[in-house]
């Protein structure tokens, strides 16, 4: 990994506004410099639009036809057909919405659950720290795929919002755990003593001072979070343990294995191949992207 | 020794508050679920033929229970039932006791779980040592790059594409029971052999889907203690090189035994996919089960019992941490 | 060929890789004479007793669990029945008394003979589950070691006496006798009182508890060996599958020519589907497909697919009490935008077929119920999207921008409610809702993840449009019972019909049909009435009832018939041939009933 960087990035709380600025250019130069980020980043710009335009581009209903049922790939339907003749592109791109949606609701919840404990953890300390980690203890050790399984049966998660929440009450446990040995070791320094010898609020200090500081970590498991409320939601909706309604990627995984046969039938293989494929470029795109922010946030790879 | 007893047993008590709180959960859970299996149970009874008249008696047979007890009654007699090891009774296995049938589902998931944590584990962290010494080489990158995009695919749709694969095009592999009926259980050939075939295809989506994650965390670890001093000094003085990568391999391993017990809460809830794709009778194929059929205490048990296996591996596992790692023995 | 050289060549590694062993190499079927197939009821649950009173129980219908005979699914005669553990019978006084003669040399699995005596205990299990008291068994009595006399209750004419009776399980007194208290049939015979001695009625009471408590204890029973009276008997099961060996002691041992029997768990259907297309099944009993999946299993060689008629129809129902659904004008008008054409040919291509009288029967039994004059009065509700307009117009409905508007000036919009795992339910549900939503009715389909939780939110009026199975038959009690039956508020309540209104949340009618309808002739009805009269009438009596029925059902229009299922199953004659395919009364029960009856023989 190449470590050639501007020395005009500076660490420094006074060049605040001078930093921002060159912290996007700073932040597009490290995306174009390796074309594979610059695919990631791509991605992830394509699937967003899906996310936000896609339902507008169909009729609210997909039209059917008998007699497309499980169409082969061609012009008209470049990813196939389903079970009653509706394209799969079509439906792939209508239903990234609610799994988008949801992934970004989830990653927000952890991220907002985990910063928040694992502040008031690691700089509140003694009492506070050790109640709030041995929640964090209990959340970690729960296998949080069955609880959200069980938790399905008795929260309806019809709602993008409620499934991100549930996505973020079960997942915040490793981030604030992270986020707490940082403030922890962030407390000891010089400027955090300044300002509490200044007689700053503990609030202030904490979203004002230490936040900032913690921001980059931050940031990478927010997209982090992204992937796993994806597989987490995308899994729940494949095991049919949770009713829906509107068309979405685990529904058409669900559907195509257990009503459609896509495991014993090559014709409607691409059925089930359609959402497997949108899943996995979005993948490549996090896991390729995630590499430039490492070099983004991570210091360290900055060398400054 | 004695401190390590010491965390060791602390460990053993949070992990017994922890079960509790599960267990409690649970019961609440339970009391809130909607749905009604006395009548889904009618229904299946008239599909099978039976008139009208004969499945509402037999439903009655079957559910003339109801509790009508105060809450506070019925929680502390659940608490001492589980003491007891009674989990109650199944609603959709009629008249099995919840125990007797998660007990027959245990060890088909243990085994699954545990050949296939073992397997991702030392392939995993092998492979992590020569990503990380050799990695500015195309092997290195090579094997680096396996390891994110394995780690990167969701485990369902790994698992669909090695059933559809293995199972449908080419019907390689069995799926769909733990062993040819047919065979006497017990320590012979045929049978076990039987067992590892039935085996094969979910241990190996298992390992598969863990194996990026133990290279990408254990390349990591090796290469920040390859610079350490003591390596730097090691290599000065001349030492083996086999010796060395056995020093770093070692100091190496150790943060990824507290990563092993996260993993593990992670590979039971991965059986959920896993034995339900491939049809294989463990614990998660049955949780599913139970949620579909809106089985109530089977569900809760089911769940108790898998957090209680995460729970016990987990004290294990920081138990041979500390066994394993001489700075906590002081 | 390519492929199978390959399969051969990896299937061969494969078995390197796993420590060698000749029998490891038998896979299920591929070993001569093992016949391979699911079980129909449930899958295989290593914890269940092998008791067929356990609703999960790991005993095999037709296999090792035995009845007196085997209904041959007439729709007309209740009383066509193959000989089972009974060889002869004889019915007499109007169907009040029936004798029944046992099979000679009938035997246990361990080599005791099969008695009258087992009979009756099995009949005294019979009461302790609730079976007997539901055809009204009044006494049963062993005439001879192989002859058993059965009594209805005095006073009652019930229709299907014979038919129950004939299959009640039968199980061995030696096993089943000692979990029942000595004076067993004094508790019976107390908690049958039905007169009006409050002392009696306290005793009824008390013994009908009782009899509950043994009824449970037997359903828990687990015995520690399987036996069997019949073809076969469970020798060792795993989660995954059990497997069966053929009983020396069976009567027609030298009839059944398969060796072993091995049934296949399974979770969900597209399971079936993978065990048929790799050709593992010798059997399979129905299973709802796509034709995708049809077209693969008939690709595998030596698959072949057998229809018998079925009794089963699926329905969108309408809850009336939810607006606008009360409304005759809507119920018609939708069934006029609904094609069920396209429906049945996306949902149900493979084992339905397109329903063509919403009359709470099946297409098949219309013409054996009703006279030709009779069908001809049903509406058949053709697909006529211009009608459906008028009809919704002439109701005070309006489109507005493409969208209707309902008389109380809202936007109609509606959702379709379905099961998780219903495969054609939840493909019909999304046609339909596309069919309503271009009509310009926003419809969603909605997917409740577990049957039981369905039908809880149905009974709650929770869906306005739902899927309902209906014509449930061959029996026309059976069939209109789906309709106008509980789900309407009928219930029996000791012997008698009460009504239950709408109102009342806790009594399950969710329907709501009118308790009152008008027939096209004028006549009036009262549909839950007739249909429990059902009961107690003979086939000729039944005739102008089920007219009167089809009707109201057809009038009044409580739920629109889609397809009629039919029974679709799958032999594979490449290990057995010689399976029973042109006798369609032996084809509607378990190939363990075509093994006793001679048929089913390995390929050599």
């Amino acid at each position: 990994m190449s470590m050639r960087l501007p020395k005009t990035v500076l660490h420094n709380r006074s060049a605040k506004s001078n930093y921002r600025q060159s912290f996007w250019a700073f932040a597009w130069q490290t995306i174009v410099k390796k074309p594979g980020r610059l695919i990631g980043f791509i991605i992830i710009l394509l699937f967003t639009f899906m996310g936000i335009f896609g339902p507008y581009l169909y009729p609210a209903q997909l039209p059917i036809n008998p007699n497309a049922i499980y169409a082969p790939i061609s012009w008209q339907y470049p990813l196939g057909a389903d079970f009653e003749g509706t394209s799969n592109l079509a439906l792939v791109i209508t239903g990234a919405r609610y799994v988008l949606f949801a992934a970004a609701m989830g990653a927000v919840f952890t991220v907002a659950f985990g910063t928040i404990l694992g502040l008031c953890a690691g700089y509140f300390i003694g009492w506070t720290d050790s109640v709030i980690m041995r929640i964090t203890d209990f959340i970690l050790t729960i296998p949080s795929f069955p609880l959200l399984v069980v938790l399905s049966t008795v929260w309806n998660f019809g709602q993008p919002v409620a499934m991100g929440f549930v996505l973020g009450i079960t997942g915040w446990g490793g981030l604030a755990r992270a986020v707490r040995s940082q403030t922890m070791s962030l407390r000891e320094r010089g400027f955090i003593e300044a300002a509490r010898g200044l007689g700053l609020s503990p609030l202030y200090i904490l979203f004002r001072e230490i936040l900032p500081n913690v921001g980059s970590y931050i940031a990478m498991n927010l997209l982090l979070s992204v992937t796993g409320s994806i597989y987490a939601e995308v899994g729940l909706f494949f095991l049919g343990v949770v009713p829906f309604q509107v068309n979405n990627w685990g529904v058409m995984l669900n559907l195509a294995v257990f009503s459609a046969g896509a495991m014993s039938s090559p014709q409607a293989l691409p059925y089930l191949l359609s959402p497997m494929l949108a899943i996995l470029i979005l993948t490549l795109g996090i896991v390729l992207f995630l590499d430039a922010l490492d070099e983004m946030f991570n210091p360290r790879l900055r060398g400054v | 020794m004695k401190i390590v007893m010491i965390r060791f047993v602390k460990r053993l008590i949070a992990g017994l508050i922890m079960i509790l709180v599960v267990a409690s959960f649970t019961f609440l859970l339970v009391r809130l679920m909607p749905g009604d299996p006395v009548q889904a149970k009618y229904d299946q009874l008239l599909l099978n033929g039976l008139t009208p008249i004969q499945a509402m008696d037999e439903v009655r047979v079957m559910y003339g229970f109801i509790p009508h007890q105060p809450l506070w009654i019925q929680y502390v007699h659940y608490l001492s039932q589980i003491l007891h090891l009674n989990l109650g009774q199944s609603i959709s296995y009629e008249g099995t006791p919840v125990m007797r049938i998660i007990l027959g589902a245990a060890p088909w998931t243990i085994i699954l779980v545990l050949t296939g944590t073992i397997a991702s584990f030392i392939v995993g962290v092998l492979a992590g040592v020569i990503a990380a010494i050799k990695r500015n080489s195309l092997a290195g990158s090579a094997i680096t790059i396996s390891g994110s995009v394995l780690h990167g695919i969701p485990l369902f749709v790994m698992a669909l594409f090695l059933a559809y694969v293995l199972t449908t095009i080419y019907a390689i592999l069995p799926f769909g029971a733990p062993y040819n009926a047919a065979l006497t259980p017990g320590f012979n050939g045929p049978f076990l052999s039987s067992l590892a075939r039935h085996a094969l295809l979910p241990v190996f989506t298992y390992a598969l889907s863990s194996y990026g994650g133990w290279l990408l965390t254990m390349k990591s670890s090796v290469i920040s203690v390859l610079g350490d001093d003591f390596i730097l000094a090691s290599e000065v003085r001349g030492l083996k090189t086999s010796t060395r990568i056995g020093y770093i391999a070692h100091n190496a391993i150790l943060p990824l035994f507290t990563i092993l017990a996260l993993s593990i809460g992670f590979m039971f809830g991965g059986s959920l996919f896993i034995e339900d794709i491939f049809d294989y009778p463990g614990l998660g194929n049955l949780l599913v089960n139970a949620i579909n059929s809106r089985d109530y205490p089977l569900m809760s048990g089911a769940f108790l019992l898998i957090t209680v296996a995460v729970i016990a591996s987990n004290i294990i596992t920081d138990f041979l941490y500390s066994v394993v790692d001489p700075r906590i023995r002081r | 060929m390519k492929k199978t050289a390959l399969l051969a060549v990896l299937a061969s590694s494969g078995m390197l890789l796993a420590t060698m062993g000749p029998a490891a190499m038998a896979t299920q079927g591929a070993q001569s004479s093992t016949f391979t197939t699911i079980n129909e009821y449930h899958g295989i649950t290593v914890g269940a007793p092998m008791n067929p009173f356990n609703s999960n129980g790991n005993t095999f219908y037709g296999f090792d669990q035995m009845q007196l005979g085997w209904f041959t699914n007439s729709a007309t005669n209740v009383n066509a029945f193959i000989p089972g553990l009974a060889s002869k019978w004889q019915i007499l006084n109007g169907g009040t008394v029936v004798n029944v003669q046992l099979q000679p040399g009938a035997k246990w699995s361990n080599g005791k003979p099969v008695t009258a005596n087992d009979v009756v205990t099995s009949m005294a299990v019979a009461f302790t589950q609730g079976n007997a008291q539901a055809f009204f068994l009044g006494s049963v009595r062993a005439i001879s070691p192989t002859e058993v006399q059965f009594r209805q209750v005095p006073g009652q004419h019930y229709n299907q006496f014979f038919n129950n009776l004939m299959q009640q399980t039968i199980v061995p007194s030696f096993e089943y006798g000692p979990l029942m208290p000595g004076n067993i049939w004094t508790i019976i015979n107390d908690s049958q009182y039905t007169g009006n001695n409050a002392a009696q009625k306290a005793l009824a009471t008390k013994t009908q508890t009782q009899l509950t408590d043994i009824g449970k204890k037997i359903t828990t029973f687990a015995p520690a060996n399987d036996i069997s009276a019949g073809p076969f008997v469970l020798k060792s099961l795993n989660p995954g599958e059990a497997f069966l060996v053929k009983n020396p002691y069976f009567y027609a041992a030298s009839k059944v020519k398969v060796q072993n029997v091995v049934f296949r768990n399974y979770t969900g259907n597209q399971q079936i589907w993978n065990y048929m297309i790799s050709g593992q099944l010798d059997q399979a009993p129905f299973t709802a497909m796509p034709t995708n999946i049809l077209d693969q299993i008939l690709r595998t060689a030596g698959n072949k697919k057998v229809v018998t008629p079925s009794f089963v129809a699926a329905a969108l129902a309408f809850n009336q009490g939810i607006y606008p659904y009360n409304m005759l004008a809507v119920r018609q008008a939708l069934a006029h935008i609904i094609n069920r054409n396209a429906v049945q040919q996306i949902a149900e291509p493979v084992v339905g077929t397109v329903s063509q009288y919403s009359d709470g029967m099946v297409d098949a039994a219309t013409p054996q119920w009703l006279s030709t004059a009779q069908v001809k009065g049903l509406n058949p509700y053709s697909y006529n999207v211009q009608l459906a307009t008028q009809e919704l117009q002439k109701a005070g409905f309006k489109k507005v921008n493409g969208q209707w508007m309902m008389p109380n000036g809202k936007p109609w919009t509606a959702s379709i409610y379905t099961v998780n795992g219903f495969s054609d339910w939840i493909e019909a549900a999304k046609v339909i809702s596309s069919e309503m939503t271009s009509f310009g009715i926003p419809t969603q389909p909605n997917i409740v993840s577990s049957y039981s939780q369905y039908l809880q939110e149905l009974a709650q009026d929770k869906f306005a449009l739902s899927f309902w199975i209906n014509a449930l038959g061959p029996q026309a009690y059976g069939t209109f019972q789906r309709i106008f039956g509980p789900n309407d508020g009928y219930q029996i309540v000791g012997g008698k019909l009460v009504h239950y209104l709408y109102s009342d949340k806790t009594k399950g009618n969710w329907l709501d049909i009118p308790q009152l309808i008008t027939l096209g002739h004028g006549k009036v009805v009262n549909p839950g009435q007739l249909t429990y009269s059902l009961n107690s009438m003979t086939p000729a009596q039944q005739q102008p009832v089920v007219a009167e029925l089809a009707a109201a059902a057809n009038a009044d229009l409580p739920m629109i018939t889609l397809w009629n299922y039919i029974n679709v199953q799958f032999v594979n004659t490449s290990r057995f041939t010689d399976f029973p395919l042109n006798n369609v009364g032996l084809l509607n029960n378990p190939a363990g009933v075509w093994m006793a009856q001679g048929y089913v023989q390995p390929t050599s």
